[in-house]
C-alpha cells in the first residue's frame, strides 16, 4: 500500500475526486466545512430519532449493491451510511471514515427519488500530516423500477445520480439487475461514473464498475450474504487503470421501523494504490 | 480494458442471468388473477382487486422481507398475517382488502 510514501501529486495545490475516492483528501478544506457540517449531520441523524415512527422500513439488504426494487409512495425514509477504509498491511495508521445522510421515498409505484443531504468525511493519515473533517458533495439520486425481480424473469431497474461538490460535479448511471427465489435474493449491478473536479470542472475522469451481492433471509429479521465490488479507473477518459476487486459477507437486520445492514469489504487484488479494506454500515428508519 | 476485467464482467452476468433463468416459476408460486378467476376461486372479487392485490404483495411486501409462497399458509392463517403486517408496511384500507382477496383466492387456487 503506497497511501502515504507514493501518494498522488497535488492538482493545482488541490486533491482530485478520485484521489479522495482513494482516501487522499486535501488538508486545506475550509475551516467552516471542518466544523460545520458534522454538527449539520448530526442534528439530522438525532431529529430522525426524535420523528414520529410507525413503519416498517423499506430496508436493504446489500450496502455496496442496490436492489431493482423501489419504495412504495408514501414513507420517508432517512438512512445513514458510514464507510470506514483502512489499509493495515501499509499504512496501519491511516484512517478515513466517509458518511452519507439521504431522505428516500417513493414518488409514483416505480420512481424513487433520493436526496444525499451531505456526503462528509473524516481523515487520519498521520504520516501525511492530514486529517480532520470535511464536506464533499450533495446529490440527487433516481432509481426507476422496470420489472419485479419475484413475479418476472429478471426485475430491473435504472439508476441517475448528480452530484455536486466544492470541487466535483459527477454524473452516475447503473443498470439493476435482480431476482428472488425463494428465500434468495440476488442482485447485480453495471454502473458508469463520469466525474468533473478541479476549480473549473477541468479535469475529466471515469469509473466503470460492477458489483454482485447473494443474500440469504435467515429469519424475517435477520439476513446474511456476500457482496463483490469491481472498479476500474478511467482517468481522462483514456487507459483503464488496475481494476481492483472487493469481497466480503454481509448481515442484515430489520425490526419494527428501522434496519441496519454491514459489509466488510477485503480487496482480493493487489493494487497498492488501493485501500485494503473497507466496511460499510447503513442503518435506515422511516417516518 | 484487461481480459481478466471482461471475464469478471461476464461472469458476473452470467451468474445473474443464469439465477433468472433457473428460477422458480411465479406463476405456479404467485398465481395471476386470470388463473385465479378461471378457477373460481375468486368467489366474485373483480380482476383489478386481484391484480391490485398481487402486485401489492410481490412489491411493496418485498421492500422488507421475501414474499412468502401462497401455498406456505393455510387461507385462515394469511388473513392473520395480512392483519399484522399491513399496518406495518403502512398499505391504504383499500390495499390491505385487495392483499387479502388476492392471497385467499390464491390459496383457494393453489390446493
Amino acid at each position: 500500500m503506497q497511501l502515504s510514501g507514493s501518494k498522488p501529486p497535488l492538482k493545482n495545490g488541490k486533491r482530485t475526486a478520485a484521489d479522495r475516492s482513494r482516501g487522499y483528501y486535501d488538508r486545506s478544506m475550509p475551516k467552516c466545512r471542518i466544523t460545520c457540517t458534522p454538527l449539520i449531520a448530526l442534528l439530522l441523524i438525532a431529529s430522525s430519532f426524535t420523528l414520529p415512527v410507525s413503519a416498517f422500513a423499506g430496508a436493504r439488504r446489500f450496502t455496496y449493491v442496490y436492489e431493482a426494487t423501489t419504495a412504495a409512495p408514501g414513507p420517508v425514509e432517512s438512512e445513514n451510511w458510514i464507510t470506514w477504509k483502512t489499509s493495515p498491511r501499509e499504512n496501519r495508521r491511516f484512517n478515513s471514515v466517509d458518511f452519507r445522510n439521504e431522505l428516500e421515498f417513493g414518488a409514483t409505484e416505480h420512481l424513487q427519488i433520493g436526496i444525499y443531504l451531505a456526503d462528509w468525511g473524516y481523515l487520519e493519515d498521520p504520516d501525511a500530516h492530514e486529517h480532520g473533517f470535511s464536506y464533499q458533495s450533495s446529490a440527487l439520486e433516481l432509481i426507476y423500477n422496470l420489472s419485479n425481480p419475484t413475479t418476472d424473469l429478471l426485475g430491473s431497474a435504472l439508476y441517475a445520480e448528480i452530484r455536486g461538490g466544492p470541487d466535483e460535479f459527477e454524473l452516475e448511471s447503473k443498470v439493476i439487475l435482480q431476482k428472488n427465489i425463494g428465500r434468495f435474493v440476488v442482485a447485480y449491478n453495471g454502473t458508469l461514473e463520469a466525474e468533473w473536479e478541479e476549480d473549473h470542472l477541468e479535469e475529466r475522469a471515469g469509473e466503470v464498475s460492477q458489483s454482485l451481492g447473494v443474500s440469504y433471509e435467515i429469519s424475517p429479521t435477520w439476513l446474511v450474504g456476500i457482496e463483490l465490488l469491481h472498479e476500474i479507473d478511467l482517468p481522462d477518459w483514456s487507459e483503464a487503470e488496475d481494476s481492483v476487486v472487493y469481497g466480503g459477507p454481509n448481515v442484515s437486520y430489520r425490526r419494527g421501523n428501522w434496519w441496519a445492514t454491514v459489509t466488510p469489504l477485503v480487496q482480493l487484488t493487489n493494487i497498492a494504490a488501493e485501500v485494503d479494506l473497507q466496511t460499510r454500515v447503513i442503518f435506515g428508519f422511516s417516518f | 480494458m484487461k481480459l481478466r476485467s471482461v471475464g469478471w464482467f461476464g461472469l458476473s452476468l452470467l451468474v445473474i442471468v443464469g439465477f433468472g433463468a433457473c428460477g422458480t416459476n411465479p406463476g405456479s408460486s404467485f398465481p395471476t388473477a386470470e388463473t385465479v378467476a378461471a378457477v373460481g376461486a375468486n368467489r366474485g372479487v373483480d380482476l383489478a382487486t386481484l391484480n391490485r392485490g398481487r402486485k401489492v404483495f410481490t412489491t411493496t411486501c418485498t421492500e422488507c422481507h421475501v414474499a412468502q409462497p401462497i401455498a406456505k399458509l393455510s387461507v385462515a392463517q394469511w388473513q392473520r398475517t395480512v392483519a399484522i403486517m399491513a399496518p406495518r408496511a403502512r398499505l391504504t384500507e383499500s390495499d390491505r382488502a385487495a392483499v387479502e382477496a388476492y392471497v385467499t383466492a390464491a390459496r383457494r387456487t393453489v390446493l
